[in-house]
């Protein structure tokens, strides 16, 4: 196997997925939940047949016209509302006007005997938080990590290359992950909750992982081999990886898929999210973190560059 | 010499395992000088409000960017604490969330209307007067004096200068002033000619303190004297205080589970935890053969290990962190992984079965270590964001995915290895063949124009 031959292949490859998200990311967008717009999730579990309509219709007549009611199969179904008005109280605390709760909850009852499962009820003030600190752990964890892959090559050559690229290769996984969401958005209505950044980050972790074992086992050629082109030891190092590479891989998609199957609905957006980011955390971690490497070595990068400005400039 | 070694080894991890799965297979017990462990739940493990089913409440307190003071927020524990127990909720939990927030967890509640009624009412306290009913001063007839929490200025711990013992001192407003000293007047006339009469602070119904009058208090300035320690005036100064100076709740967050989806999502888990841990073992198996069997054990001491931890240490477990915890079972089998296929590199240029093992080991560690570290950033970095936003799915998720990496690199280095050690000790070590598909394979090229 030379993968280094191809690696105009994988990049291309990579920039059309890239590119692809980001078309998606612009068209479709991300659907924020309500961890970070506020707003409220319901699930009604009905104990006779009930449809979608008369819960809509329900929903209407206590001043929530905009619900979103998703049936789920056994008269269950996720509703999924604005920011409720909370309760109205006097200077003493007591209630003198019930808020959205209390009617949307006799609403539902109206409909037929119902147990509601869940209730979630989040503010905007928490929305906005989320979204900060959100974008906070997201920039924490990739600084974290090109530090740290910087730090754990510092013996080899260039190490600051070494984190570059596993930073590249994140970077690279994030976005598609993003793009895909924006499409399951589109599709399947799939929110972005607050287990979706945690998807993305456990993903980071798991990308940064797989792509330490192929630089790792470079680590080690570069220091037996002297004098063998950067080329030749990625093309040996990712021979020789590429079996730890997928096995360790295929055992947490075994485990994903098996969540996937049988776990409820809440963990979903986590469970999409690792099955996307550790599919495409293996194939960067084999094919464009190491491959950069050579494309660097080889003074690639600064050509690709020359070549980019030079364009912009002539047209 | 390194047979014997081997054989202390296992006697140490069969100790270690069997520990694991004492401390899961008995409910609940108490630790000398740690404390109680264990519940009534499965395998004793305590489970979050979104797999035991009740209500999670996060309010801000303040007005319009006004930071209540540490005191104030004290006052607010206290005070929802006492009326959360007249609920009669079984372990309810009121913590104070960074400066000016509070989270309420109230398992079992399904009913928040009440539970939200009561936490929004303002503290109401009333200063009564107390009359004697019987000749011993058992029971009291109580009359509310029409003074209120608004008419007190402030209480606050201070001493009694004569015998340095903590007392409570309070203030009035001037206006009530009056009335309080027609009424302290009253009494302490009473407590001279007939029976003790006394005064109280009540708040929400309920007795704070209650004092026979020694003098009138004619300035609006008193003390209460009793047997108290320097805390409980200290605590009693902030009740008083949160009755007379409420300060606004308003709720940011609630989330109610009920207690048959909870119970739902745990049967779910349990099913793709179970099912998940065979697929794994199966496929490690198939793959690496003997190798893969003991990693297939070392992975069930992995699960039995992890889930004793969360009980001793202990850890609340939610869905998020038991979701956490499967991946962990398809994470935990990678160093074996890294450590299988060093070995087969080995065994493929020819080594002996015990050789090949030490050398593989020795050669996977470095990027087991490295990537296990990165994980452990992330997970820390997880751990921050989640207890930032009060978001106990996420916190959950990082503290069960940095016990899970924690665990797994003990598992391997330890367990895995002596294992396989022992096994290497056997007849099996005859034949690389039982340890991988393809050894003795020396396809293994030197890399082109190579100068190894």
């Amino acid at each position: 196997m030379r993968v280094a031959s191809f690696r105009k292949w994988f990049f291309g490859i990579s920039a059309l997925l890239v590119l692809l998200s980001a078309a998606s990311l612009i068209s479709f967008q991300l659907k924020p939940g309500i961890d970070f717009t506020g707003g409220a999730a319901i699930t009604a579990i009905y104990e006779t047949d009930v449809t979608s309509s008369r819960v809509v219709e329900a929903l209407t007549r206590v001043g929530q016209p905009d619900a979103i009611v998703q049936g789920s199969g056994n008269n269950t179904f996720f509703i999924r509302l604005g920011i409720l008005e909370l309760d109205e109280r006097d200077a003493a605390g007591n209630v003198v006007r019930r808020g959205d709760e209390s009617r949307i909850r006799d609403a539902l009852a109206e409909v037929g005997t119902v147990e509601i499962g869940s209730f979630d009820s989040v503010s905007g003030i928490i929305g906005s938080e989320n979204v900060r600190n959100a974008t906070i752990a997201v920039i924490v964890a990739s600084l974290v990590i090109l530090i740290y892959v910087t730090w754990a090559f510092r013996r080899v050559p260039s190490p600051f290359r070494y984190g570059v690229a596993a930073v590249v290769a994140l970077v690279h996984d994030v976005f598609i992950v993003l793009g895909v969401f924006s499409v399951l958005g589109e599709t399947i209505n799939l929110e972005v909750n607050a287990m979706f950044i945690t998807g993305v980050l456990t993903t980071i972790g798991y990308s940064v992982n797989d792509t330490i074992v192929v630089f790792d086992r470079l680590r080690e050629n570069v220091a037996r081999y002297a004098g063998v082109s950067t080329r030749e030891l990625v093309n040996l190092s990712v021979r020789e990886t590429i079996a730890r590479s997928l096995n360790t891989s295929i055992t947490l998609i075994v485990v994903v898929v098996t969540l996937l199957l049988f776990a409820g609905p809440s963990i979903r957006p986590l469970l999409y999210v690792l099955l996307a980011g550790v599919t495409v955390g293996t194939y960067s971690s084999i094919f464009i973190a190491s491959l950069l490497l050579v494309s660097w070595d080889e003074g690639e990068i600064g050509r690709f560059w020359r070549r980019v400005r030079f364009k912009r400039a002539t047209a | 010499m390194l047979r014997q070694l081997r054989w202390k080894s296992l006697l140490a991890i069969i100790i270690i395992v069997g520990v694991a799965a004492a401390a899961l297979v008995v409910p609940d017990y108490r630790i000398p000088g740690i404390g109680a462990r264990g519940s009534q739940d499965i395998l004793g493990l305590r489970l979050g409000l979104d797999l035991a089913g009740g209500t999670q409440l996060i309010y801000q307190a303040g007005v319009e960017g006004e930071v209540p003071t540490p005191e104030q927020m004290q006052g607010l524990v206290s005070t929802i604490t006492r009326r959360i127990d007249r609920l009669g909720v079984a372990e309810p939990s009121i913590q104070q969330l960074g400066e000016d927030r509070l989270l309420i967890q109230l398992p079992g509640v399904e009913d928040t209307q009440q539970a939200k009624d009561l936490i929004g009412q303002t503290a109401q306290l009333e200063i009564v007067e107390r009359i004697c009913d019987n000749a011993t001063c058992t029971t009291f007839e109580d009359r509310p004096s029409g003074l209120t929490g608004g008419d007190m200025a402030r209480a606050f711990p201070s001493q009694d200068q004569t015998t340095n013992r903590p007392v409570l001192s309070f203030e009035l407003n001037r206006d009530a002033a009056q009335q309080f000293a027609v009424m302290t007047q009253r009494i302490f006339s009473t407590n001279i000619t007939d029976s003790p009469d006394q005064l109280a602070f009540v708040l929400d119904g309920e007795v704070l303190v209650s004092a026979v009058v020694n003098s009138p208090i004619l300035a609006g300035v008193g003390i209460i004297q009793g047997t108290f320690t320097a805390e409980e005036v200290r605590q009693l100064a902030i009740q008083v205080e949160s009755g007379r100076l409420p300060v606004d709740i308003e709720e940011i967050s609630s989330s109610v589970v009920a207690g048959s989806l909870g119970a739902q999502s745990l049967d779910e888990a349990l099913i793709a935890g179970g099912v998940g841990l065979l697929l794994v073992l199966f496929f490690m198996a198939a793959y690496y053969r003997v190798s893969g069997v003991v990693a297939g054990m070392a992975l069930i001491c992995y699960t039995l290990i992890v889930l004793a931890l969360f009980k001793l240490i202990p850890v609340t477990l939610t869905l998020a962190g038991l979701a956490g915890f499967i991946l962990s079972l398809g994470m935990a089998v990678d160093a074996n992984i890294l450590i299988f296929e060093r070995l087969k590199e080995e065994l493929q240029i020819g080594r002996t079965v015990q050789l090949a093992m030490q050398i593989g080991f020795n050669r996977a560690w470095p990027s087991i270590r490295d990537g296990n570290v990165s994980t452990i950033l992330i997970a820390l970095v997880l751990f921050f964001f989640g207890s930032g936003s009060a978001n106990s799915a996420v916190t959950g998720f990082a503290v069960s995915l940095l016990i899970g990496v924690l665990t797994s690199m003990f598992t391997a280095i330890f367990i895995s290895r002596n294992l396989l050690g022992i096994v290497a000790a056997t007849w099996l070590r005859r034949s690389g063949r039982f340890f991988t598909p393809d050894a003795g394979r020396r396809d293994r090229a030197a890399p082109a124009g190579g100068g190894g």
